[in-house]
């Protein structure tokens, strides 16, 4: 467990805003010769390592899994691991078989910790001869909390910041007290045991430890969503359980019923699926965990319910902070701090990114994903608690929020053109003259008719300044720095947007689309992956195929108005990373090859697919090289890290040694760094 | 010129007479009208067959068939004096190049059509190409294909390709440059304070300039351009030197959204993006961003993000950990 603390704690360290890039914006050419020039050469220590071809041509999920078991938690996890993640489920024999220098004790030992770290779920199945037989398969969630786990405790340290001692003199152990009442620390240990009561964690932390603050950041995690009371869903993968669901709801259903097997079926379904809602829904009571305590009539949580770390939640506000990120780019800093405090308010009743109905099959239908679809977004505007005011929001801005002058509302053109006409409206000789289409000119008229119309004139213009001044007073000349016209102005900035950040439900009162604008921070996201690694023409290309659906060359050509030639290279480049599908149109009866015309398309299932894939290989290839690195370095590690040793590295390592640790540090940062960076590209296409 | 030909009264009056009420060079006569036409009480069919047909001897009147029905047009004597220096197989091929207009004929369509040998319709194109009558055309769609078409007339556009074409070829560097034109007067437009609107990470400014920088218009203010407002800026500027259209401006305002740099706010209304503007900032300056961490609210901000890829810097050649968009898929 000590390596897992270890690599949580090295990537709390690390903000994700290191002046260190992702890099990957380096032209693709340039990318593939140094991987040929190194493959060429051998791997050679001191040029970049570049993967072995055996690691790139692992599966890139399950490359990733198992780098991240080996790195947390050592070999023999890792066996198990990667037999239950290559072949699914399997029971304690299967595994064995698999595996014979494991003995089936040494198995279930692993087994129970593994399914207390939430890394494998197991299912008891009856086999047909009636007999029970328990399958074990891995879990997602558990690997997904060991893969985040650094931004899990950075989040949650944002969110819940420790609470602060007043005097730098008090003693270390009023310090240490404290930590063991941040939230960070208790998410911390709950996530490398996997689960804890608050009995075990009070046990757990010193005599003079503060009870009530711990009771009480316990209080505010479970209120906030952060831990959940674990139950057994969270130890039955879901599509044995739908299965089982639906299973018995069909045979429920009498055999002589006068129904279609096709009807039975969609009885069945429609009957499973209450079942299955019911079921996943009531573990969300907050009642049975949160009690009122008669002494002190303080919230307090129940002592021996285990509580869990609520990945959903977590991935509710990573989402929060990639939309954030999103508006910011499309609307500017201060509309994303509106938007901001609006995600943030109904962040924790938003719907969950991870649908259950994804797990059981049943979305394979066209129909039943479209009609999921449209459930969705029809939910997202009419759940209660997930439409807010503007009021609402101005009532939740940051305290040192300032949005005078943020909003402009005359526009320059109009400020030009008034300075414009101002002198000439003074000099009468200078106007047009105005001609008819024969050829008449208009003459001017006379002095006391024009001057008449010239005062009605201005009369006129003055009303109308006057009614638009009143305007631009609401706006520019507002003094509260957190004025509700200009949180208006922003919501509406918001909704106007081209990108569906808000809609309005009715007048005034909004609601987040997330349905439709993951659809596309997903492909803004893409783009600009595509932009940054293989160039704004491959961006430009790309765009314009999925705005034409399916176009020849030349229709390429006169959109988006580039030569054939880079038109060419271009193309092969995309369809190399799959984001583009040639289709071949035969033009002749033999199906020659040189009359045919090609067609290209974008596939969003397949090149998102790609791309995740590719990310998910990088991150997995990251983790790799961090631990190579250490491997390759154990002995002075080993050393550093002796107990007399440290804290006084200086003193007894050799200079050489010094900055060899140096380097060391340094490159796991680094590491670090882009893991987390890729892993915020990665989400975007994993979660759905 | 009209001494030239030979011509009965009756034939010149009405050829005269057809040419006066075809101004624009397109009008077909009927059967019917021409017959009224005639001098004389009740002239019958025959009469005008007879006057007809002297005139077809002569290249003074073309046959054309329209909707099934016979009609009629004059053929000025220039022309007619034209063809009759010509041989048939000439005549024969320089009224299919005519009938083709200003789409102009493939050399190949020409031999089908006409049924003649290749080495015929080579020899009658060349001596007709060497007389000035017809010229040879490159044309955009086919770029292999000899396309001919009379002398006189201006290729379409669909044989030109439109403004964007010089000689046949893609002006990349004339669209590049009115691209780049055109997105600079659409972000002027666009943001109160223009290329400034976008906070760099390495900007000094105090908190309240940043603010004051980074605003936009009201929601209410109209930061958009038409094509229209486009094409008269690009007008008066004077920068194209050929005659451009609000659809030549929607064309570019396409390939800009494509690039995402402008968006499309409603049909021909365009707006920049944000984002376009914010690739003018270049790539962070580490040692400013600790200056400029004052700002907390800001500073939350700054997280990375794929849409700010043009602010960092490339690895350097002895990053280890540097990460290879191609390095899996190679």
């Amino acid at each position: 467990m000590e390596s897992t603390l270890n690599a949580i704690k090295n990537s709390v360290d690390q903000k994700t805003d290191q002046p260190v890039n992702l890099q990957s914006n380096i032209p693709a050419s340039i990318q593939t010769s140094n991987v040929n020039s190194t493959i060429s050469n051998g791997l050679n220590n001191d040029s970049i390592d570049i993967s072995t071809l055996e690691q790139r041509s692992r599966n890139p999920q399950r490359f990733l899994w198992s780098e991240l078991i080996r790195s947390h938690l050592g070999t023999k996890c890792l066996t198990i691991m990667d037999t239950l993640i290559a072949l699914g489920r399997l029971s304690i024999r299967e595994i064995r078989d698999r595996n014979p220098s494991f003995t089936i004790k040494e198995i279930k030992l692993i087994l129970v910790s593994l399914i207390q770290l939430r890394l494998i779920k197991c299912f008891d199945d009856i086999l047909p001869g009636g007999k029970k037989m328990t399958y074990y398969s891995y879990d997602e969630d558990g690997l997904h909390i060991l893969l985040y786990s650094g931004l899990i405790l950075n989040e949650i340290n944002e969110k819940f910041p420790p609470l602060a001692t007043d005097d730098d003199t008090k003693e270390d152990s009023t310090n240490s007290n404290n930590e063991q009442a941040s939230a960070a620390t208790i998410v911390q240990n709950i996530i490398s045991v996997g689960s804890l009561s608050l009995g075990d964690y009070l046990s757990s932390c010193s005599p003079d430890a503060p009870k009530h603050e711990i009771i009480d950041t316990f209080v505010k995690l479970i209120e906030n969503g952060y831990l959940i009371p674990i139950n057994k869903l969270n130890y039955t993968p879901l599509n044995d359980l739908w299965n089982l669901i639906y299973e018995k709801e069909y045979k429920l259903i009498s055999k002589n019923a006068s129904l279609s097997d096709l009807k039975k079926r969609n009885e069945a379904k429609g009957k499973a699926k209450l079942q299955f809602f019911e079921l996943l829904n009531n573990v969300n009571d907050l009642s049975k965990t949160i009690i009122i305590d008669p002494k002190t009539s303080l919230k307090t949580v129940k002592l021996n319910i285990p509580l869990t770390f609520n990945l959903e939640r977590f991935l509710k506000s990573r989402r929060s902070n990639q939309l954030i990120k999103f508006a910011k780019s499309r609307l500017g800093v201060m509309t994303a701090l509106i938007y901001k405090t609006a995600l943030n308010l109904i962040e924790q009743k938003s719907p969950s990114l991870r649908n259950p109905m994804f797990k059981t099959g049943l979305l394979q239908d066209l129909d039943e994903a479209e009609s999921f679809r449209e459930e969705a977004i029809l939910q997202e505007e009419n759940t209660p608690g997930l439409t807010f005011s503007a009021l609402d929001i101005s009532k939740h801005l940051p305290k040192d929020i300032d949005l005078r002058g943020s909003l402009v509302s005359t526009h320059n053109r109009d400020k030009a053109i008034n300075k414009r006409e101002n002198p000439n409206s003074d000099s009468d000789n200078i106007r047009k003259k105005i001609k008819t289409e024969d050829g008449f000119v208009i003459p001017a008229l006379p002095k006391h008719v024009a001057d008449k119309i010239q005062d009605q004139d201005a009369q006129d213009n003055k009303n109308e300044d006057e009614s638009t001044t009143t305007v631009d007073m609401d706006i520019d000349d507002d003094d509260d720095p957190r004025s509700i016209t200009y949180v208006n102005g922003h919501l509406r900035l918001l909704t106007q947007s081209s990108i569906p950040f808000l809609q309005e439900t009715k007048p005034g009162v909004y609601h987040i689309p997330y349905t439709k604008l993951m659809e596309c921070l997903r492909s803004h996201t893409y783009n600009y992956l595509i932009a940054s690694t293989l160039g704004q023409s491959a961006m430009r290309l790309c765009r314009c195929i999925i705005a034409n659906k399916l176009v020849s060359e030349k229709v390429i050509t006169s959109t988006a108005l580039m030569k054939e030639k880079d038109i060419r290279s271009t193309i092969s480049s995309l369809i190399k990373y799959n984001v583009l599908e040639i289709q071949e149109v035969p033009r002749t009866v033999d199906r020659s090859a040189a009359r045919a015309v090609f067609l290209f398309r974008f596939k969003e299932k397949h090149s998102y697919a790609f791309m995740r894939q590719n990310l998910e290989w990088n991150i997995a290839n990251l983790l790799h090289k961090k631990e190579v690195l250490k491997e390759n370095n154990a002995t002075l590690l080993l050393k550093a890290n002796r107990e007399d040793v440290r804290g006084r590295e200086a003193e007894l390592l050799l200079p050489s040694e010094l900055n060899q640790l140096k380097m060391i540090k340094e490159r796991e940062l680094n590491a670090y760094v882009r893991i987390s960076r890729i892993l915020s590209l990665w989400e975007v296409f994993n979660f759905i | 010129m009209n001494n030239n030909v030979e011509l009965s009264d009756v034939a010149r009056e009405l050829h005269s007479h057809m040419l006066r009420s075809n101004k624009d060079g397109s009008k077909l006569f009927t059967q019917k009208e021409l017959q009224d036409k005639l001098p004389g009480n009740n002239p019958t069919l025959a009469d005008l067959m007879l006057i007809v047909q002297e005139l077809l001897d002569k290249n003074l009147i073309k046959l054309v068939k329209q909707n099934n029905e016979l009609k009629f047009q004059p053929v000025d004597f220039q022309e007619a004096a034209k063809k009759s220096t010509m041989s048939n197989e000439e005549a024969l091929v320089y009224s299919y190049i005519e009938a083709s207009g200003r789409e102009g004929i493939w050399s190949k369509t020409i031999k089908a059509r006409t049924n003649l040998h290749q080495h015929v319709v080579l020899k009658c194109l060349k001596s007709l190409e060497s007389q000035r009558y017809v010229k040879s055309v490159k044309s955009v769609k086919y770029p292999t294909r000899k396309i001919y078409m009379l002398y006189h007339l201006q290729p379409s556009v669909e044989v030109t390709g439109g403004p964007w074409f010089t000689e046949g070829e893609l002006d990349v560097e004339f669209i590049n440059s009115l691209l780049t034109i055109i997105w600079r007067y659409v972000a002027q437009n666009s943001f109160p304070n223009g290329f400034q609107t976008v906070v760099g990470r390495n900007d000094n400014s105090k908190n309240g300039d940043i603010k004051k920088k980074s605003s936009q218009y009201s929601p209410h203010v109209r930061s958009y351009s038409t094509t229209q407002e486009i094409l008269d800026f690009i007008s008066s500027a004077g920068v194209a030197n050929v005659e451009l259209s609000t659809a030549n401006i929607r064309s570019l305002c396409t390939v800009l959204v494509y690039d995402d740099r402008l968006e499309e706010v409603e049909f021909d209304c365009y707006r920049a993006t944000l984002t376009s503007v914010a690739q003018l900032v270049g790539p962070i300056d580490e040692g400013n961003t600790a200056k400029n961490s004052k700002n907390k609210l800001l500073d939350e901000m700054d997280e990375f993000s794929i849409f700010d890829y043009h602010q960092t810097i490339g690895p350097s050649e002895n990053d280890k950990e540097a990460v290879y968009f191609d390095e899996w898929a190679l």
